[in-house]
Parts: C-alpha cells; sequence; structure tokens
C-alpha cells in the first residue's frame, strides 16, 4: 500500500520525499475524517440515548394511570438473550382512552434491553396488577407514555468516545488550516519560536548563519522595548495531556460497556481492563496537573531593553513572574550553549554542552499573589569575544535566558527564552560598524523596530 | 612531475576581522608542469568540525580550467580576492568548532586530485571554556 | 583541520569516526571476500545484526567498498530514524535492475509489509539484499559483529595515528566498559578525553 500512496511525508536525511503539500492534505482529510466520526457519534448519542431521556423528563405531561399486568420483555440480539421490564397501562388523555406496553423512554422506543435479568425483574417488583400510579405522556403523541424518568449515568460517558474524536479531528484539521500556504519562515516566527530558521540565501544577510530574529521578537514590551518569546507553550502540552486523556479513557469505556452488556461475565477481559482503567486515571491525573500547574504558575515575561544582542555590550532585563505561590526559590539565568547532532543510519545523536551561564537573579523564599506579581529588573552584559549565535544543519551555538522556579508543592518549572547574540563589531574596518536600523532589516527581513530604542548600546559600538 | 601547490596570503596574515578583504595568490610548481594539469579550483569556505555531522558553506569560488575560455595561466600566480562576510567567526567550542580556509584543488589530466589548504581565523572570538557563574 | 605537520585537532572528530572513515577492521579468519562468499551462499539474502554502535554501518560500508573494488554493483540505501517505506525512486530503479546487491543500513525500520515486498522483489529480480538490523528481521544471519577492547584500542591507535597519543590502554578499557561495547559512543567520549588533554598539552587558556 505504501507503493500506492503516502499519507505522511517522509523526510530523508536533509532532502525531503514527495509532496509536502499532498501529505498534509492526507493528514488534514485524516483528521477531517476523525472529526466528521466524532460530530456522526455525538449526533447519534444525542439523537437516541440522551434526547429520548431529556424530553421524557423535561416535555411529558402526568396523567394517572392503571397498572393492568407486569412481563419480562426479552430479545435475543446475535445469539445472546436480553431483558427488560414491561408494564402494561391504561390511561385517558382527554376522551381517548390509551393501553399500552412501556416502561421508561428506551421501552417505548424499542430499545432499553439489557443481560442484567435480575435487574428487570427488580423494577418489575415495584408495579402490583390494579394499582393506580402516575405515568407521562408526549403531549406530542399521547400514545407515547412512560412510567420511569431520569437519565443513564452511562450514556454521558458514550459521550466522551465521539467527544475525544471530535477534539482530536478539529485540533488536526486547525493545525492544517492554520499552516496552510504558509512558508517554513512564516511558520516559525508565527508559532515556533524554537525554529528560528537560517535565511534561504545566507549571502543575502548580514549576518549568514545567524539565525534569523523572529517577527515574534518584535513584539513590544510594556517595562521594556522588547518581549522575548517563550520556547514551548504549556497550553500545547495541557492540549496533549486533555487528547491523551479523552482518547484513551473513551476507548477504555467503550470496552467497557461491552463488558457490560455481554452475555457472559469474562474474568480474563475484565482483569485486561483493570491496567488499562489504571493507565487511564494516570493520564487524567497528569492533565489536571498540568492545569494545576498551568493556572498557579502562572505567565512568566521577560522583556530586555534591545535586541538582538551584541557582544560586550550591556542590556537591562525585565522578568516578571505572575501566580499564586510560595516560592521556594526562582532564577534567571543567561547561558551559552553548543549543540552538535550526529546522525547515521537509524541513529542520531545529539549533544548539548553549556559553554557559559550566568545567574542573572535568584531570589528565595518569597510570596508571589495574584494582584502582587515578582517584578524585577537586571543588568546583563554579554563577554566580549564570546561565540555568536550560530546555526548550521548539524552543529548550533545558541543563547538563551532560563527563568527556573521552584514553588511549594509544584514541581521545578523552567521557561526558555530564545536570545540573538551578534559578534562585537570591529573597531578597525569601516564596512563592520552596524546601526540598530541595518541590522533589523537585515536579519528581520525588514521588520520595523516596535520602538526606537533610546538605549545608549543601540547605536553603532 | 607532480604539481606542488603553495598558497599565500598577503601580508601573510592569519586573522582577519570580519568584512576586511582576503587577498593572495596561489603558485604552482614547477612552471613547466601545465600539460599535466586540467583544472584548479579555489575556495574560501568555512566548515564545522568536532561531535557533530561536519557542515560546510563556501563563501568564494574559483576555477581555472584547461578547458573553454578560461585557460590556467599556472606560469604566473593565480590571485584571488574576497570580502569576508560578519558571520560566521572562527570558533573553538567544546563540542564544536568553526573553521575558515582557503582551499585549493588541483586536478591533473591523469591521477588523482591535489588538494592544499590553509587556515586562516575570521574575528577575535576567544576558544570555550566551561564558565558558570 | 590539519596543522603543519599533518596532525588533526581531534582524530575523535565525528568526520573521522563515521562508518567508512577508517577502514574496517575484520577478526582473524574474516575478511570482505569470506563475508561475500558467505553471502552467495546464503543465497544473496542476508542481515547484519548487533545493537547500536558496535559497527554495523561500517561493515556494510566495507563492503560495498570490497564490491565496488571487484566490478559488483551495489545500491545503499540509508534509512533514518521512523522511516517504514522506501522511496518509489528507489523501488522503480530496483525494478529496472538485476544482478545488483541492495544494501539497506537500518532494514528492521521497514514495515514488515514492506520488507516482505522488498524480499519478494529481489528475489523475482535475482538481486542481493544486505540489511543490518538491531535483532532478527527474516533475513538469514550473515554476520553479527561483536567488538571487544582488543578491536576498540586498535581503532583508537588507527585515529590517533593522525593526532596525538594523548589516550592510552587504559582509557580504551575504561571507556570500553562504561558503554558496553558501544564503539560509537566510546568514540565519542574519548573525544572529550583527547580535547581535554590537548588542551592542556597545547597550553589552551580561556580569556
Amino acid at each position: 500500500m505504501a507503493r500506492w500512496f503516502r499519507l505522511f511525508e517522509k523526510k530523508r536525511g536533509n532532502r525531503r520525499t514527495g509532496s509536502e503539500r499532498i501529505a498534509g492534505l492526507w493528514e488534514a482529510a485524516f483528521f477531517a475524517c476523525l472529526f466528521l466520526l466524532g460530530c456522526l457519534g455525538f449526533w447519534l448519542a444525542l439523537r437516541f440515548l440522551l434526547l429520548p431521556e431529556w424530553r421524557s423528563g423535561r416535555d411529558f405531561l402526568p396523567v394517572a394511570c392503571k397498572v393492568l399486568e407486569t412481563r419480562l420483555g426479552t430479545t435475543v440480539r446475535e445469539g445472546q438473550t436480553l431483558y427488560r421490564p414491561e408494564v402494561c397501562i391504561e390511561y385517558r388523555v382527554g376522551e381517548r382512552v390509551y393501553r399500552l406496553w412501556t416502561y421508561d423512554i428506551h421501552t417505548v422506543r424499542g430499545n432499553g434491553y439489557s443481560v442484567d435479568r435480575q435487574h428487570a425483574e427488580r423494577c418489575l417488583k415495584n408495579y402490583r396488577a390494579g394499582e393506580t400510579r402516575t405515568t407521562w405522556y408526549d403531549p406530542a403523541n399521547p400514545e407515547i407514555a412512560v412510567v420511569e424518568r431520569g437519565f443513564r449515568w452511562w450514556t454521558w460517558l458514550v459521550l466522551l468516545i465521539p467527544f475525544s474524536f471530535v477534539v482530536l479531528g478539529a485540533g488536526g484539521v486547525s493545525y492544517h488550516v492554520w499552516r496552510w500556504g504558509k512558508s517554513v519562515e512564516r511558520l516559525a516566527v508565527q508559532g515556533k519560536p524554537l525554529a528560528l530558521s537560517l535565511s534561504a540565501n545566507p549571502e543575502a544577510t548580514l549576518f549568514p548563519f545567524v539565525p534569523e530574529i523572529p517577527s515574534g521578537i518584535q513584539q513590544p514590551g510594556e517595562h521594556l522595548p522588547y518581549r522575548l518569546p517563550v520556547l514551548g507553550t504549556p497550553s500545547r502540552a495541557l492540549l496533549g495531556w486533555l487528547a491523551a486523556a479523552l482518547f484513551w479513557n473513551g476507548s477504555v469505556l467503550a470496552l467497557a460497556l461491552a463488558v457490560y452488556y455481554s452475555e457472559k461475565f469474562d474474568w480474563s477481559f475484565s482483569l485486561f481492563l483493570i491496567p488499562c482503567l489504571m493507565i487511564g486515571l494516570t493520564l487524567a491525573a497528569a492533565f489536571f496537573r498540568q492545569w494545576m500547574v498551568t493556572t498557579a504558575i502562572g505567565q512568566t515575561i521577560v522583556e530586555i531593553s534591545d535586541f538582538p544582542l551584541i557582544c560586550g555590550q550591556r542590556y537591562r532585563v525585565y522578568l516578571k513572574q505572575t501566580g499564586w505561590l510560595k516560592m521556594n526559590w526562582l532564577e534567571m539565568l543567561i547561558v551559552c550553549e553548543e549543540e552538535a547532532t550526529f546522525q547515521h543510519g537509524t541513529n542520531t545523536r545529539r549533544e548539548t554542552r553549556r559553554v557559559w551561564q550566568k545567574t542573572l537573579v535568584r531570589h528565595e523564599k518569597f510570596d508571589i499573589l495574584h494582584s502582587v506579581p515578582f517584578e524585577i529588573e537586571k543588568e546583563i552584559e554579554i563577554p566580549s569575544a564570546m561565540m555568536h549565535s550560530f546555526r548550521s544543519p548539524h552543529n548550533e551555538v545558541r543563547w538563551r535566558l532560563c527563568v527556573r522556579g521552584s514553588a511549594q508543592d509544584w514541581p521545578v518549572f523552567e521557561r526558555i527564552f530564545p536570545l540573538v547574540v551578534l559578534p562585537e563589531p570591529s573597531k578597525k574596518s569601516e564596512t563592520v560598524s552596524w546601526s540598530r536600523r541595518s541590522v533589523q532589516t537585515t536579519t528581520a527581513g525588514g521588520g520595523a523596530s516596535p520602538e526606537e530604542s533610546g538605549h545608549e548600546n543601540a547605536e553603532t559600538a | 612531475m607532480e604539481p606542488r601547490i603553495v598558497i599565500h596570503l598577503d601580508h601573510r596574515k592569519t586573522v582577519y576581522d570580519p568584512g576586511e578583504i582576503l587577498s593572495g595568490k596561489v603558485i604552482i610548481t614547477p612552471a613547466d608542469c601545465v600539460d599535466v594539469i586540467k583544472a584548479i579550483e579555489l575556495s574560501i569556505l568555512w566548515y564545522t568540525d568536532g561531535k557533530g555531522d561536519q557542515d560546510l558553506h563556501v563563501h568564494h569560488f574559483r576555477r581555472w580550467s584547461q578547458e573553454g575560455d578560461s585557460l590556467v595561466p599556472i606560469s604566473s600566480p593565480l590571485c584571488f580576492q574576497t570580502i569576508l562576510p560578519q558571520t560566521p567567526l572562527s570558533y573553538d567550542g567544546l563540542i564544536i568548532r568553526v573553521r575558515w580556509c582557503v582551499r585549493v584543488r588541483v586536478f591533473p589530466v591523469k591521477g588523482r586530485e591535489i588538494v592544499e589548504e590553509i587556515i586562516f581565523r575570521l574575528g577575535h572570538v576567544a576558544p570555550a571554556k566551561v564558565r558558570i557563574q | 583541520m590539519t596543522d603543519i605537520s599533518g596532525k588533526v585537532e581531534n582524530p575523535f572528530s565525528a568526520r573521522f569516526v563515521r562508518p567508512g572513515a577508517i577502514p574496517y577492521i575484520f577478526p582473524p579468519g574474516c575478511s570482505a571476500e569470506s563475508l561475500f562468499q558467505t553471502f552467495e551462499r546464503l543465497q544473496r539474502m542476508g542481515a547484519v545484526v548487533g545493537p547500536h554502535g558496535v559497527g554495523k554501518s561500517a561493515l556494510i560500508t566495507a563492503l560495498a567498498e570490497w564490491m565496488e573494488q571487484h566490478q559488483i554493483s551495489c545500491l545503499r540505501v540509508e534509512l533514518h530514524d521512523g522511516q517504514r517505506t522506501l522511496d518509489q525512486e528507489i523501488w522503480n530503479s530496483l525494478e529496472d535492475r538485476s544482478e545488483i546487491v541492495l544494501m539497506v543500513d537500518g532494514f528492521e525500520q521497514l514495515s514488515t509489509w514492506t520488507r516482505y515486498q522488498l524480499r519478494r522483489l529481489c528475489r523475482k529480480r535475482r538481486l542481493g539484499l544486505i540489511g543490518t538490523a538491531h535483532s532478527d528481521v527474516e533475513l538469514p544471519l550473515l554476520y553479527a559483529p561483536e567488538p571487544n577492547e582488543d578491536l576498540a584500542w586498535k581503532i583508537v591507535q588507527l585515529l590517533l595515528q593522525r593526532g596525538e597519543p594523548l589516550i592510552t590502554r587504559e582509557d580504551v578499557h575504561e571507556s570500553f566498559a562504561r558503554h558496553q561495547g558501544n564503539l560509537r559512543e566510546m568514540l565519542f567520549d574519548l573525544y572529550d578525553l583527547y580535547e581535554l588533554r590537548r588542551s592542556n598539552f597545547t597550553g589552551h587558556s580561556a580569556p
């Protein structure tokens, strides 16, 4: 099958095979199918399970009825005998007298069978022939009446299955719609600051092989001119856990229902469900933990007085940590790392080595309140004679600001803010002194600075 | 007789500033071996070295060939000149190195090609050493 | 790259240790030729099996070089992580050829269906097939590299010819044991050790 069409695009070394557009279309179609399947499941569950129950509980009108007789209704489906309680009642609506076999709305609709015979018999014990009781009839069609109303708990759980399909499908389709027609560079600056991509033509830039400045970086700050983007947003992890938990638990629920409705209780299958259930609970717990972490730890904002940075120069950095936390400690580091990738065959080896690190801020034992976030402004100096930001296909020198913290009852968190550091300008050559404007236009593709910085480092060094 | 390659950088410089002009000449000896050379290639390039796969980028390239219009005038020195870029600078990291060099490749009419290169530094980046402050 | 004396800065750099950069050292009684004869006996189908870093890729590189020297056509395919099928162009090129030996580095990565198709095509077109894998992959075993400390030391000695003698047998012993026979990891480990000793040796200093 793989020879006739390829669902996903393949990457071979630095080269991709197949059409990216077609591969994207296949993926989008796959997610669209998931979404439609989920919608169909939703509609079926609503139409045949929830809506009838809801209508019988809300719209049906009460009227007195006489119980004539009771019986255990049976049917055989796929070689299995199923049971339901059935009560024959007589009631009057207007001038007309109605007589029918009924119990709840599912019985009236021809369903309501289960393998549990004892449950059906217990239900029938509540009804005695000749007694007068209340029945509820459909005002739109008085021939439909029930003696029991209310919701079955598991019908709501059934909704989880189509819901997980809808979430996965909608997420996948939205992702592809968002990506559609956008260049790799544009995607990198819009939603993937991690992929600080190189210019397609290194010769065209003033600083070849220095990662480009994402347009996100040009977001103006509130305290200092530039707000740095954070790598890997927590909401993505949150959505990931949610999708995983819904999908897994939905599947387990479907299996559990199959066991519940099967005629013979299968012990081995039920035992198999126990570890599945445990995994499901773990996923749900992981989601709730991530949710708590995301909401409690709050947003980390880092702003900087100038961008990109230049070796040997000083800058102001502003850190704001929101949330509602009792902090054990919080620190902000500036780091320079090397990353080398060795790829051969099935083995990809990536090694990172930190070459330089400086702690800019470290505070211990303090509280962060919703109304009073933690704020601090510090000066940093990029040492001269350090290596500038550099990126080639297998080797990278990267600069980052890392904010790490530990709060009571929470795991240690770390948020990374990418920096771009340019080399120190040479004092000898006229051509190598660069102004802020030339840096902006050559490396950021002509994007305008949010603010002409008044900082002393902004002009020719 | 097998040709020999000698690369000379003007002013005997080994360290250049970004944006500076790098110039020099290539001398192929002996001078009477013109008949045995098919082509000469000169590249000014950088490459990485270390624990990652090697990346390479040619900044300046020139080819002198016996075929076509650009005959190899190897009796006189082959001069070259280029403006060096701002980045990447030469770097001695812990697991990554960035090296700049002038590489000359001579393709004889018969036999294997001969390669000679001369390393130079671009910029003044200090060697990396782990520093945690 | 090299200094005036022809020495390199670090002979354990990736470009010197990657498969094919140094000659493959066969164990006594084994050679590329004997391996090819075994391959012929196995109806031109065989697998090179072993864990990560034992030299599977290096072996098939050496074998490919030997075959090329002996005018035996071979086609090398290197699969990367998660690559479950072959490109259509490879299928097309195989459809048109015969008597060629196909070498698939990372054969086990292919899906069972693709592996079946490939085996069937190779039988039909009388193509040879050699695959590398970490475990059994429906191909007869051609060779299972079993690196030992002696072999590791021989490789290190070969590499050190390009540099200074800054690595000792004792270093190899320790690193080989630490990486449990993974030669690739051992060589990357020695890169760091060499770098450390070289900086002391040449008196490098930080700014």
